[in-house]
């Protein structure tokens, strides 16, 4: 806490900052952390589209929760691709959704684990209500025929809990405008 | 991906000379919230899960699935075993010992509720009625099963009971499944006092909520 408080003190007064929980507990493949990527698409028209293809990012390291190590903790691309062990065990050390549910039904069979059903309608919860909580902010100048493409990176702990992690957007990429004339 | 994706934006708008789609592959983007009117969302869509679904995709999984499965347990074993609480006790079998532990743990878990149901930071929109009553169902098993606890756990179980009656969730205790229960409680003869008199404190308490439910126009 008293770590915290120094850093909000180095900041100015104005800035906002999010303190979040860090689970110490996540589920682990082959003793590696992982984190979960999907993407989502939202359209002027008040529409949300879940894209079916997301994907598992692996770290490069096994986890400890003693190690201070970024590429033990963090499985962001940006950050794991610059480490020595990358793309060592997963190419571009990233799997598919039917590797995780294989992997899932071989280490827990007694859960039967369905990713869609178990995993992904949690994916699908978190991201309606940050689009619901979000909604006016999205499109404040009512353009028409817009659309923005967000990135949600989902952490699943050794409960098989679902926890929002971080919503990125790709306004800047993609973002077009298009006029209909 | 982007194929996909412009599909549905760009497409509507300016619609394409030469079909897309011929290898007969559906779009992967999948429409999981619309207000409708629109033409890929003519009617209202919304597939969030009800709000009453538990966080824990595994039942197994969820702590308070094992604690009312250890409460179901309870009573049934209450109910077979009946007044002979002693005798088995001093035959304890392995089963019987690891039941035991558990009820340690119980015990344990009992107590920190109450302390959290007595902090300043529990409020009504915190209730979770489910977890309360499996809570009401332990302490109640509990009382009925009184012998086989010593007097420092029945104080625990007095001082969950009354907590629950004075807290915002005092409310769950007319729930007709906790009166039930509390029938049980106070018709026992050979009851300890002390829990006859917390049966006694809280269910004045909960007569006073049902009458005033009833008077509520």
């Amino acid at each position: 806490m008293q770590s915290i408080l120094n850093f909000l003190g180095s900041k100015s007064l104005n800035s906002q900052w999010v303190v979040q929980k860090y689970v110490e507990k996540p589920l682990l493949y082959h003793k590696r952390k992982f984190d979960i990527r999907v993407w989502v698409l939202v359209t002027n028209k008040n529409e949300v589209f879940f894209y079916k293809h997301g994907y598992m990012r692996t770290s490069s390291s096994g986890y400890d929760t003693k190690d201070q190590n970024n590429y033990v903790h963090l499985t962001n691309n940006c950050l794991q691709k610059h480490g020595n062990n990358y793309g060592v065990f997963e190419e571009g050390n990233t799997l598919s959704f039917q590797t995780l549910e294989e992997y899932l039904r071989q280490e827990y069979p007694k859960y039967e684990i369905d990713l869609e059903k178990h995993i992904i309608s949690r994916f699908k919860d978190f991201i309606i209500d940050s689009y619901l909580a979000w909604k006016k902010n999205l499109n404040p100048y009512k353009r028409k025929n817009v659309f923005e493409l967000f990135g949600y990176d989902f952490l699943i702990d050794e409960d098989l809990r679902v926890w929002l992690i971080e919503v990125t957007s790709y306004k800047r990429s993609v973002f077009l405008n298009y006029r209909h004339d | 991906m982007v194929d996909d994706m412009l599909e549905i934006v760009l497409d509507p708008i300016f619609p394409p000379k030469n079909p897309v789609r011929q290898d007969g592959r559906q779009n992967a983007f999948e429409l999981i919230y619309g207000e409708g009117g629109t033409t890929l969302c003519p009617k209202p869509v919304c597939v969030r899960s009800p709000f009453s679904k538990s966080p824990y995709p595994i039942k197994e999984l969820d702590p308070s699935t094992r604690l009312s499965n250890y409460v179901t347990c309870s009573e049934s074993r209450m109910l077979q075993v009946g007044e002979d609480c002693n005798a088995r006790s001093r035959n304890a079998s392995v089963e019987e010992k690891l039941q035991s532990n558990t009820m340690k743990n119980s015990i344990a878990a009992l107590e920190n509720f109450t302390k959290n149901i007595q902090s300043s930071g529990y409020f009504k929109s915190s209730l979770d009625s489910e977890f309360l009553h499996a809570h009401i169902s332990r302490v109640n098993s509990y009382m009925l099963t009184w012998k086989q606890l010593t007097p420092k756990e029945i104080a625990v179980v007095c001082g969950a009971l009354t907590a629950i009656a004075n807290s915002p969730a005092s409310i769950i205790l007319s729930d007709q499944r906790n009166i039930l229960q509390m029938s049980q409680v106070l018709s026992d003869r050979a009851m300890k006092a002390e829990i006859k008199i917390t049966a006694v404190i809280t269910s004045k308490i909960y007569i006073c909520l049902i009458s005033y439910c009833r008077l509520r126009p």
